[in-house]
């Protein structure tokens, strides 16, 4: 026959459930309020990762105007092309989308990724050349602009 | 009262986990990653940096970047992993007494110091995802760490404020993420081969412990020769066909190695990847473009002989744990590289078994931490054993359509209420019967028992209230209760063995609600168009007979003629949906314009009670407002 549980284990038992039930109470509240902050943030979340998958696609349209032969500068196709590329870009500006600045700027790891340094006399760290351009929706970067950066005075 | 996290603190990236209710899960950091690379700097401006923002600025300032620190943690400087680091790493490694320190700024840090301030960033970021202090946790190192790297690790967390409550070896991590346990006799291989470094353990579980038996691995082999191989192969097929090197040029290198780990993943998956970079560079004769299909066949061939390099380790392994891959019980995976279906073939032709499938290879040791964190803090589910409802329970509503009121696999204990109504004026009673099971319709689910809540106060159709409640408790024991709002009269019934159904019966039933999906949902579909233009007739009636004075005689006769029509398409029982939807659409349409007409009237006599109008919708097209009436009807919007 199985013993009967003294006092003190029961007592044990319940401060053990009790502690239990505590932590999954907690979890439970933790757990809504992170859903909470996750359903807030998914807008964001899916606009952000679409447009970082668009991002390549920006980077071709303006390297490809940038590429136009001299001889069809003035071309009426081509000026097409271009007002639909502005297009593009109005596009994404009316979505909060905007062009981490660079070029002139102070380096600033958050916003842009050095892949090349140049010497020069001072201490101060410049972006002196974009080599791809980043963007950012408010105070999101949805990709850090690749630049070299010089020390200046 | 804190939880136990679990980190992964790693030589190119660390990742963390923690139990919630009994299940491990990631810890993003604050930029959202579920990884953080283990670089620590500081800047001019003396700000330390830690994490993706220390990579971002490593080329402005390689003195004081730290990275792989690891390979110097709780090492003598006189060690020969030191002495080659010394030339590799491009920042200053110094001598400490018998120790090293590496320089960043104007201040000398220990190894212990600069793990530290990794360690702190994945707390910080932690107690943000946790929303409370986090003061204790699991780190996990390689199981060739010696006493002195373990302590240095130990240390590194104290720094960082950090309990360690216990250092565990990443293979084990790895086994107890897999859920294999020390209860039985087995020999486990680790093959883990992540982004620089390839580590081969064999461990043997049994008599309550992890005991690794031996290690070997290759310190400088990862993922990021994989891909500077396919990197370089583009940027050779692109000085084949265009006739210019671009390895000087940044920006065309960056795109390619981005192109390269892209399509090294998508090849895990298919047989061709499309490699389409126009404009990658230019010459005087104008743009040039790379256009390549990059097989899977080819990147095996390229990085062949890097999977081969991983042979020679696992044999010495083996042979210094004196076995044979015959006596490895299983294999897992760990580090991204094991994704590459060439690396799996690999291991399992030298183990000759599948090895271990299902968690994310990045995370499975971090994982493992967070696990054995969840065992130290004391399980939780020895004490309370949360059971799930196998099937659907709901009841029976007009047409013979079951209603679900909790959903399969919902965690009990759980109760749900939901209010229903009557299908016919005056009607005294509603039966309420119990139904489980995912088919659409009562006759294809088993039935668990029925009763009647009589006494219902004569009332029209859609009027009574009469709220159903669900509840079962820890025990799986199912208590139904109907109770009528007008009356406060109640009935009920309690079902002892609603979740006692074994395996195969659950399957049996999940796989025909599946297979008669379309089916059911069809059949359902036409009786919920029936009930409507039940409905809508009912409506039709209605507003015949109590507002005969104010309709002209041609509107009175335009209802009958309608009414009858409907009735004659609701005698058809093999009526579709179509043609229901259509006659209910009719229907409707017929009593529209002259519901708006009584509006109107009522409108200009000022003298009708709008609540009553409020309530009684008498155009039908709102669906969602209207009761779909029924012998039990649901009276709100499922979900």
């Amino acid at each position: 026959m199985p013993k009967k549980p003294t006092t003190t284990e029961l007592q044990q038992h319940i401060a053990d459930l009790t502690e239990a039930l505590q932590r999954e109470r907690a979890d439970a509240v933790n757990i809504r309020r992170r859903h909470e902050e996750q359903i807030k943030g998914l807008k964001d979340l899916i606009k952000t990762s679409v447009i970082e998958e668009l991002i390549p696609v920006i980077d071709n349209f303006e390297r490809a105007l940038k590429h136009v032969p001299q001889d069809l500068a003035e071309n009426e196709y081509i000026k097409g092309v271009q007002g639909v590329v502005k297009q593009f870009e109005q596009t994404l500006t009316q979505m909060g989308v905007e062009k981490v600045k660079t070029v002139g700027e102070v380096f600033d790891p958050a916003l842009h990724e050095a892949v090349g340094m140049e010497d020069g006399d001072g201490d101060v760290e410049v972006v002196c050349e974009e080599l791809q351009p980043g963007y950012r929706l408010g105070n999101q970067v949805i990709r850090h602009a690749m630049v070299k950066v010089k020390k200046e005075k | 009262m804190g939880k136990i996290i679990g980190i992964d603190l790693g030589t190119t990236n660390s990742a963390m986990a923690v139990m919630q209710s009994g299940k491990p899960e990631i810890i993003a950091n604050t930029e959202g990653n579920r990884t953080t690379p283990s670089v620590v700097a500081i800047n001019k401006n003396d700000e330390r940096l830690v994490g993706q923002v220390a990579n971002r600025q490593r080329v402005t300032n390689p003195k004081n970047t730290i990275f792989g620190i690891k390979r110097l943690i709780g090492r003598k400087f006189s060690d020969k992993e030191v002495q080659k680091d010394l030339d590799l790493m491009p920042y200053e490694i110094v001598k400490s007494g018998n120790g090293v320190k590496v320089k960043m700024g104007d201040k000398e840090y220990s190894p212990e110091e600069v793990s530290a301030m990794i360690l702190g960033k994945l707390k910080a970021d932690a107690e943000k995802f946790l929303g409370e202090p986090v003061t204790e946790a699991v780190i996990t190192v390689p199981a060739y760490f010696d006493d002195s790297q373990r302590q240095a690790t130990k240390d590194a967390g104290k720094i960082a404020g950090l309990e360690v409550k216990r250092i565990i070896n990443e293979p084990t991590a790895a086994a107890l993420a897999y859920g294999l346990d020390q209860k039985k006799e087995e020999k486990v291989a680790v093959f883990d081969l992540g982004g620089g470094t390839f580590d081969v353990s064999i461990l043997q579980l049994g008599d309550g412990v992890f005991e690794v038996l031996a290690t070997n691995g290759d310190t400088h082999l990862g993922g990021e020769d994989f891909d500077l191989k396919i990197v370089n192969h583009f940027v050779d097929e692109f000085k084949k066909e265009s006739g210019i090197d671009v390895k000087k040029d940044k920006a065309a290198m960056q795109r390619l190695k981005e192109e390269a780990e892209k399509a090294k993943k998508e090849l895990s998956t298919t047989e061709v990847a499309d490699i389409n970079l126009p404009f990658l560079t230019a010459d005087a004769d104008g743009p040039k473009h790379f256009e390549y299909k990059l097989t899977r066949a080819k990147l095996v061939e390229l990085v062949q002989d890097y999977i081969d390099q991983t042979e020679a380790p696992i044999k010495k392994a083996l042979k210094d744990a004196k076995l044979t891959a015959k006596d490895i019980n299983e294999v897992i995976l760990v580090g991204g590289m094991t994704r590459m279906p060439a690396v799996i073939a690999k291991v399992k032709e030298i183990f000759g078994k599948e090895p271990l499938k299902g968690v994310n290879p990045d995370e499975v040791v971090a994982v493992g931490a967070a696990i054995q964190g969840g065992v130290l803090q004391g399980d939780v589910k020895d004490v309370l054993l949360l059971d799930v409802t196998p099937l659907s329970l709901g009841i029976e509503t007009l047409g013979g359509v079951a209603t679900k009121l909790i959903e399969r696999n919902t965690t009990v204990p759980t109760s749900k209420s939901e209010v229903f109504s009557t299908a016919a004026d005056n009607q005294p009673q509603v039966e309420i019967h119990v139904v489980q099971g995912e088919r659409e319709m009562v006759s294809d689910n088993k039935s668990l028992g029925r009763f009647v809540l009589d006494g219902i106060p004569p009332a029209p159709r859609g009027v009574p209230q009469v709220e159903v409640i669900f509840n079962i408790d820890a025990n799986g024991i199912l208590n139904v209760t109907a109770k009528d709002k007008g009356s406060g009269k109640e009935q009920s019934i309690t079902i002892q063995n609603s979740g006692n159904l074994d395996k195969e019966e659950v399957e049996k039933a999940a796989k025909e609600a599946e297979a008669h999906a379309e089916e059911d949902k069809e059949k359902r579909a036409a009786i919920e168009a029936r009930n409507q233009l039940d409905s809508a007739v009912y409506q039709a009636e209605k507003l015949k007979s109590d507002s005969k004075d104010k309709l002209s005689e041609d509107d009175i006769k335009v209802l009958e003629k309608a009414v009858e029509a409907a009735k004659e398409v609701l005698k058809d029982d093999k009526a579709d949906k179509e043609k229901l939807e259509a006659a209910a659409k009719e229907m409707t349409d017929k009593m529209m314009p002259i519901g708006a007409k009584l509006y109107e009237k009522a409108a200009k006599d000022e003298e009708n009670s709008e609540k009553d109008s409020d309530e009684k919708p008498k155009d039908g097209k709102d669906k969602d407002d209207e009761p779909v009436e029924g012998e039990v009807v649901d009276d709100k919007k499922e979900k």
